[in-house]
């Protein structure tokens, strides 16, 4: 059974004048003693004197006005939300519609919490500071605009240093972009990324600090609270946790502290918990949950945010878009790379062995034993140290990782060679074949591989999925067949393979780099040089492949036409049922076609045949035809 | 630095504009005149008027023949009929500049037509005329779409050849040359193939009692129905086998299938399975000159079909055959001589030549409506 007031006081501004009548009209019994803003403003102690209850309808700044008052006088308070104080409303659970806020208002259920007063303010649900954008907009800004003004503010994000100052711990010095002050968590952005109190009586004042170390990371933040997707007991990886009963922040630089959205005070900022200080009617979810909490102890979770060493080495203006990060961060994966840059043993050992299982699976036609090779070698992991060696101007690893790789490549072109010596027949097969004219199709692979790549070496949890990333990409068995190339002393078959192993090189170091540096393993300053020269290498590797391509594409649009041809030969029907083309030197295409036809075919129509053959191709063209009298 | 960079940049580029236009003659002041028989009557003004909008693509390129000569359309609106087609080429032989005349006229009509071209030593190109019979022992007359004799071939050797029928039955106007032509030919290539053709039924004055003929012909096991009639006929056909829940295959003959997609608020669907010969198909690979003649057409918001890329070939075959006289004297009966000396031209799907007899070689599509849309299935070259 809900029960209301007998009497109570409504301070309305002039802007919630509509809402006086509807008050003292209310169903629910209660007596109103209508009080305009500025007659309260004006002698607030007397006006309230002796008030058991007061309503209001009124700017967030009056109604903080009077949960102050009311700390000092006792009386409970009813809120009634006017326009463009939704965030408020759904911070304190207070209902939709102005019915039902006017009857949530008026009853006798007022809820004892505490106030969060900062530079002497309180706070209905939020103070923020520094660059927090798209958080920091104001209630009234509309969503294309605030979209707008956080496209700007991202590019001047920029980490500043702090220091906090606890009830119960020394002082903390970190760096943050910006920081929000929250007096509890439910029905704020805090409770997307916090689990844990949600109380609005436990006599602390939370404090989120947000340190991205890039605007993609910034980005990502954005995004865990509006997707709230991971709600575990960790905190996103860039923002840290402090809550106390009393906190100081303070910057070297002074900032403006928004309180609920408006401009009220600067740096330094001190925050204090008035425990149990005022009777609202608040919603009954977060009653609920604050029923049982008493405790005042500080928690604080900083692990996230850059130690005073990382601070040295931030960057003092604004955020690369993309992260950076020191080696301590990362240590293990350098000392990976540093392994894997080394010429060793094991490492030309594999490269014989893998080259030689290649290339005898080349001479055998057999899938399955080039797989085999290709597991064996060793040859990703050199690469993937050059795309860091090269993204990080690390010229000591770069060097290292390339003469590695220059190392093995000889291995295996002399191992594959020398093997193809030791054949007495050296036939041509299909997986050689299929080794002999890369496209951008294979460029495209080495990119998509060189990603995977460099992912699944920044994650060990994943690394051993590097060996499906090697079958992928496949860097061995081209280098076999150049060194067949050689071993044969047909230097075309050598370029021809060798081109494979070059894009197959450069698509995965500039895919691999690309990686690292989106997921966050770029140095502070870039190696422009050192990226220029990759994508120069890229465009003139993509020209002979954008050529081989656009011949692949040719091949299968004249083959797909081809089935649909027919010849009238001196009144025979000829079905073309089957052609390929196998191969296309010079300008001269030799096609393998299998012709249907129902009478037998003389020579002369063989001729006439050949003729409209040649007059409809576009190129001149010599066909082998198998023909089928089968109809 | 930037601005040296950006300077480089946009001369490399000016030359390589410059590069890629070629100048094409300087214009020498001299006109000449290719004439159109449109018809802009009824069923028939469609391909009169896509024909000579296709007509009119190259010369918006390229309106000048090689000595610089500037080459003008004069097209001559008229009705799909013998007197109309006859007083339209004679008043355009009065026109001194005249070289050719480019008709749109069916075969009928140009069976009048054609004795005078003759006569009057106009060379005329038939662009839709089907009729072998136009071309015979005349200098003036030339064909740029295959004739019925090539068309019945293909039919008869398609049928037999690819779904391996080999009883049919025929449907003919007697009182239409070129039906009466076509049905004729058709039966002659079937038969000589070995196939047989169970029946012919002819269109008398009061029409085809349908049922009935159709209810004989399934009795008697055929097949298919090769139709030479009109889509008026064809429709008919279709609801009466609906009706009678029998499907053979069908064969129609040159234009049809795509008049029966043209018209009016009906579902496309029942005529699904039609097969149809023609000279294009949308789905179709072009060659380089199809593919140059499809930007054109983009660029005016348009799509190609069989009329407008007649036109767009009998254009780049006029001009190519004043080219030729072009160096001797540009004339008439240079031109219809030259005309009949077009080897390889490469039109829209393929190589056109035309004999020393003005006969047309080039390839015949065969077609059909699925889902209420044409789609290609062979080109036979």
């Amino acid at each position: 059974m809900v029960a209301f007031v007998h009497r109570a006081h409504f301070i309305y501004d002039p802007l919630a004048h509509n809402l006086l009548d509807k008050v003292r009209a209310n169903d629910y019994g209660a007596y109103i003693e209508p009080v305009a803003v500025d007659a309260w403003l004006a002698a607030p102690e007397a006006v309230l004197a002796g008030a058991g209850h007061v309503v209001i309808a009124a700017p967030l700044e009056r109604i903080r006005q009077l949960l102050l008052q009311s700390s000092r006088e006792g009386f409970s308070v009813g809120i009634v939300p006017i326009a463009g104080q939704q965030r408020m409303a759904r911070a304190l659970g207070l209902p939709d519609g102005v019915d039902a806020a006017i009857e949530f208002a008026l009853r006798q259920d007022s809820y004892v919490m505490d106030l969060v007063l900062c530079n002497g303010q309180v706070i209905l649900y939020r103070a923020t500071f520094g660059w927090l954008p798209l958080l920091d907009e104001p209630e009234e800004v509309g969503p294309l605009r605030a979209v707008l003004r956080t496209l700007r503010k991202l590019q001047r994000i920029r980490l500043f240093p702090l220091k906090i100052t606890t009830a119960g711990h020394p002082a903390i010095r970190t760096a943050a972009s910006g920081g929000m002050l929250v007096t509890h968590h439910r029905g704020t952005l805090g409770s997307n990324l916090l689990k844990g109190s949600k109380s609005r009586r436990d006599g602390a004042v939370g404090l989120i600090l947000t340190a991205p170390i890039s605007v993609l990371d910034y980005l990502v933040f954005l995004g865990q609270i509006g997707l709230p997707l991971r709600r575990g007991r960790q905190l996103p990886r860039t923002i840290g946790f402090i809550k106390s009963a009393r906190l100081r922040v303070e910057s070297e630089q002074a900032f403006d502290v928004f309180i609920d959205g408006a401009r009220a005070t600067r740096t330094p900022v001190v925050c204090e918990t008035l425990k149990d200080a005022a009777r609202v009617n608040i919603g009954p979810e977060l009653r609920d949950a604050a029923s049982s909490a008493e405790c005042v102890k500080d928690t604080i979770k900083t692990g996230n945010l850059p130690n005073e060493a990382e601070l040295l080495k931030a960057p003092s203006s604004r955020l690369p878009f993309f992260s950076y990060a020191s080696e301590d961060r990362f240590r293990e994966l350098f000392v990976s790379l540093r392994q894997d840059a080394q010429t060793s043993g094991n490492y030309i050992a594999l490269m014989v062995l893998s080259t030689m299982l290649a290339t005898v699976g080349l001479y055998l036609d057999s899938a399955a034993v080039i797989i085999g090779a290709m597991l064996l070698a060793p040859l990703m992991a050199p690469l993937v140290s050059v795309s860091m060696g090269i993204l990080r101007a690390d010229d000591k690893l770069f060097t290292s990782a390339l003469k590695t790789i220059a190392v093995g490549v000889v291995i295996a072109l002399a191992a594959a060679a020398l093997t193809t010596r030791g054949f007495s027949a050296k036939p041509v097969t299909h997986e050689m074949l299929g080794r002999l004219n890369p496209t951008l199709l294979d460029l495209a692979v080495a990119v998509f591989s060189g990603i995977a790549a460099a992912y699944a070496k920044s994650h060990k949890e994943i690394a051993q999925n590097l060996a499906g990333v090697a079958i992928a990409v496949a860097l061995v068995p081209p280098l076999a067949v150049a060194g067949i190339g050689l071993g044969r002393g047909d230097m075309l078959f050598f370029v021809k393979a060798f081109l494979l192993f070059l894009t197959n090189m450069v698509g995965i170091t500039l895919a691999a780099m690309f990686t690292f540096r989106v997921i966050g393993f770029s140095p502070v300053v870039r190696n422009k040089r050192g990226m220029g020269v990759m994508l120069v290498m890229l465009a003139l590797i993509s020209v002979p492949l954008y050529a081989a391509y656009t011949r692949v594409v040719d091949q299968i649009l004249f083959e797909q036409s081809a089935g649909h041809v027919r010849y009238l030969v001196n009144g025979k029907y000829v079905i073309v049922r089957e052609a390929k083309i196998v191969s296309s030197r010079g300008g001269l295409l030799e096609v393998d076609a299998v012709l249907l036809v129902r009478e037998p075919l003389t020579r002369e129509d063989l001729q006439r045949l050949k003729e409209k053959v040649q007059l409809f191709s576009v190129r001149p063209l010599v066909v082998r035809a198998t023909i089928d009298y089968g109809l | 630095m930037t601005c040296k960079i950006l300077l480089s940049a946009l001369l490399i580029a000016a030359l390589l504009v410059g590069c890629g236009r070629e100048d094409g003659p300087a214009p020498s002041g001299r006109t000449v005149l290719v004439g159109v028989i449109a018809p802009d009557y009824g069923e028939a003004s469609f391909k009169g008027r896509r024909g000579a909008f296709g007509m009119k693509q190259p010369l918006r390129r390229q309106g000048l023949l090689d000595d610089g000569a500037r080459v003008v359309l004069r097209v001559q609106s008229v009705r799909d009929e013998a007197d109309a087609g006859v007083a339209a080429l004679e008043q355009l032989a009065q026109e001194p500049e005249l070289m050719a005349v480019v008709s749109f006229l069916n075969s009928d009509a140009m069976l009048a037509v054609a004795p005078v071209a003759e006569r009057l030593g106009v060379p005329v190109l038939l662009a839709s005329a089907t009729n072998h019979e136009l071309i015979q022992g005349r200098a003036y007359v030339s064909q740029l779409i295959f004739d019925d004799r090539l068309q019945a071939e293909v039919s008869a050797l398609y049928i037999r050849d690819e779904l391996l029928f080999d009883r049919v039955a025929v449907f003919a106007d007697p009182d239409n040359s070129y039906s009466r032509f076509l049905s004729a030919e058709f039966t002659r290539k079937f038969t000589d193939v070995g196939g047989t053709v169970l029946a012919t039924v002819e269109q008398g004055p009061r029409g085809i009692d349908y049922a009935t003929e159709l209810e004989s012909l399934r009795s008697q096991g055929s097949q298919l129905l090769y139709i030479t009639l009109g889509a008026n006929a064809v429709e008919a056909i279709v609801k009466e086998l609906k009706a009678m829940a029998w499907q053979p295959q069908i064969l129609v003959r040159e234009g049809v299938l795509a008049q029966l997609l043209a018209r009016g608020p009906r579902p496309r669907s029942q005529f699904d399975g039609i097969l149809g010969t023609d000279v294009y198909m949308d789905d179709l690979p072009v060659t380089p000159a199809g593919r140059n003649y499809r930007s054109l057409e983009r660029e005016v918001g348009e799509s190609l079909d069989t009329y407008s890329v007649l036109g767009y070939e009998s254009m780049l075959v006029l001009a190519a055959a004043m080219n030729r006289c072009a160096g001797q004297a540009l004339d008439r009966r240079c031109v219809a001589a030259s005309v009949r000396n077009t080897r390889d031209l490469q039109g829209v799907v393929g190589p056109i030549a035309i004999d020393d007899n003005g006969h047309a070689l080039r390839p015949v599509v065969v077609n059909t409506i699925q889902k209420g849309r044409l789609v290609y299935l062979v080109r036979v070259n």
